[in-house]
């Protein structure tokens, strides 16, 4: 135990910035898991005579335009913009991976067919893309999460292809493959966990943009449909119209997206440093 | 040379063709009847299913999907996209009225992203592991990590509390009045340019850093050349490719910024016209923007692919 405090102590010394990211992300995680008793107010809970107020000892960040908590809305907001995120980095980080894992190691036509559509994907200004996959699809939270993941999917299709077209020139998969290793095996085996380092760095770099993204959406009308409470979409609507009138509206989830960005920024940095060293200090 | 650029751009053309076909497939795909919501608004209801037929038939949108799509691709390569939906305007005419304020936004934003981005990547690869350093590092993360929107909003606030700033109410061409129109896209492009900034400063410290290690660089200190000579003459110049390269990127990505930016700051551009077209299925003008857009994206990028090219021949072959 001892031991583990002392390495973590040196892991903070060593990347202080990553560190900061690191309990920040706790910190958000945290939230979010004990939104429940944490918040001292429901966060549907409307009350008409509580509208708009400001933050006070009963209402730590105010209340809105519908009498509701902000703080527990935020607190709450933590488990949908977070799942949002995290969900859709592993789904679209993992499904370009794999393209790109894939379409690298067979080459030829398929490699062409399926490099022009992620082009073509590339091509589309981000969130121009997730707008109009909600709109398609509608809006609601699985469609959000189907929206982001496919933004994040060209780039990681791309990185992780460049890493399997090196690897597949590498000796021991010609060994692999002398020895009768199905392709397959080759793939799966002797590829993949060649493309596990950037995988791991692209998913955390990743994860910040997926929060940014989601927000987006939301502050575009085009988030998780209220009255579930989403980062963006808290900063969307009626926010704008009582700008002046309840500032508080917009500043704490404001605050907290800010601050969930910063965080796993920190710690994609961290991550890359660590795993990339001809990156390191850049 | 020109081979390449040839060869290059001859393979821009299916992504474009893939591109168009994306952006049809998803809005035919998107619920809600367009011909409907012409005939009763937003919420729908009111009009007879004949009616709506009718409008459908007199739209061309009753026609079988593949027959729309290859009158949008005709309409695309004879520039004549058709007319919005909506406005009855042709869409052409709509984007010349829109365009220049996304440009302008956009032009304004990367101007201030450089004014800002190249002091202090270069003073933090100077001065590395120094305070100065640190101090435009953890700048550069702020800008990383306050999203547009929410900066803007903040922005807003203060300003219109703290000095009585008033949003403008229409828009201002730069011809009409070249006051305020800055004042009008001042802001915004501050904002933005800010946060375009934070990436680029980035890559400007890191390309530097790389640059300052180089033996030309020693040579040039042990000539006893002042530090500000070095890095003007030798580093700067060497350092510049990939901080080029990645402001073409940032400027596609504000393409698709406008639509956030025009929505905080009530400005009539393209990003602003988009978003509604997508609420309202508006489809000649989405399939139209989408395009354009992304034909954009995809000149930047060839364009800085020919510079690398230019830059160093090697990189031709692959």
């Amino acid at each position: 135990m001892r031991l583990q405090v002392a390495r973590i102590g040196r892991l903070a010394r060593r990347k202080p910035m990553g560190f900061v990211g690191v309990v920040i992300v706790i910190v958000l995680v945290l939230m979010a898991v004990f939104a429940d008793s944490i918040a001292r107010h429901h966060p549907d809970q409307v009350r008409a005579a509580q509208r708009l107020k400001a933050p006070s000892q009963a209402h730590w960040f105010g209340t809105d335009d519908f009498g509701r908590d902000v703080f527990s809305r935020v607190a709450h907001g933590a488990r949908v913009s977070l799942r949002i995120g995290i969900v859709a980095v592993l789904v679209g980080t993992t499904m370009g991976a794999l393209i790109g894992l894939i379409s690298g190691y067979l080459g030829g036509r398929f490699d062409l067919i399926v490099q022009r559509v992620m082009d073509a994907l590339m091509a589309f200004p981000t969130l121009v893309l997730a707008l109009a996959v909600v709109a398609a699809l509608g809006a609601s939270l699985r469609n959000v999460i189907i929206a982001v993941s496919l933004t994040l999917i060209p780039a990681a299709n791309r990185l992780v292809r460049s890493v399997a077209l090196s690897v597949r020139e590498t000796s021991f998969v010609t060994a692999a493959r002398a020895s009768g290793a199905t392709q397959g095996r080759v793939v799966f085996r002797h590829v993949l966990p060649n493309c596990l380092a950037p995988y791991l760095v692209i998913a955390t770099a990743n994860l910040g943009s997926a929060i940014v993204a989601e927000a987006s959406l939301g502050f575009l009308g085009l988030g998780v449909p209220p009255p579930t409470p989403a980062w963006g979409s808290m900063l969307s609507g009626a926010t704008q119209s009582f700008l002046f009138r309840a500032p508080w509206m917009a500043i704490y989830p404001g605050l907290a997206i800010s601050l969930a960005v910063f965080g796993f920024n920190m710690l994609g940095d961290a991550v890359r440093d660590l795993l990339d060293p001809k990156l390191k200090g850049r | 040379m020109s081979r390449y650029v040839l060869r290059r751009f001859t393979a821009t053309l299916p992504v474009l063709v893939v591109v168009s076909m994306i952006v049809f497939v998803i809005m035919r795909v998107a619920p809600g009847n367009v011909a409907q919501m012409l005939l009763s608004g937003d919420s729908g209801g009111g009009a007879s299913p004949e009616e709506v037929g009718e409008l459908s038939r007199q739209l061309g949108l009753d026609r079988p999907y593949y027959v729309q799509y290859a009158a949008f691709l005709v309409g695309l390569l004879r520039l004549e996209p058709g007319t919005s939906l909506w406005t009855k305007e042709p869409v052409l005419h709509e984007l010349a009225q829109r365009l220049p304020v996304t440009l302008e936004l956009a032009f304004l934003a990367v101007l201030i992203s450089w004014a800002i981005a190249l002091p202090s990547g270069v003073l933090s690869a100077v001065y590395q592991d120094t305070w100065v350093d640190y101090t435009f590092r953890v700048l550069t993360v702020a800008g990383l990590s306050v999203p547009a929107f929410w900066g803007g909003t903040l922005l807003v606030l203060l300003l219109v509390r703290q000095f009585g700033w008033m949003p403008p109410l229409g828009y201002v061409s730069p011809a009409t009045d070249l006051r305020l129109n800055l004042q009008q896209f001042i802001w915004p492009a501050l904002i933005i340019g800010y946060a375009t900034a934070a990436i680029l400063s980035r890559i400007t410290r890191s390309a530097v850093l790389e640059v300052l290690r180089e033996d030309y660089v020693r040579t040039a200190r042990a000539k006893g050349l002042a530090g500000f000579t070095i890095v003007g003459r030798h580093v700067l110049k060497n350092a510049l490719a990939p901080v080029v390269t990645l402001s073409a990127v940032q400027m596609g990505n504000l393409l698709g910024g406008s639509v956030i930016s025009e929505t905080i700051f009530t400005l009539p551009g393209v990003g602003r016209f988009l978003v509604d077209a997508i609420l309202h299925r508006d489809y000649p003008v989405v399939q139209t923007i989408v395009v354009l857009f992304a034909t954009v994206v995809v000149m930047l990028n060839l364009l800085t692919d020919m510079l690398y090219a230019w830059f160093d021949p090697r990189t031709r072959q692959t």
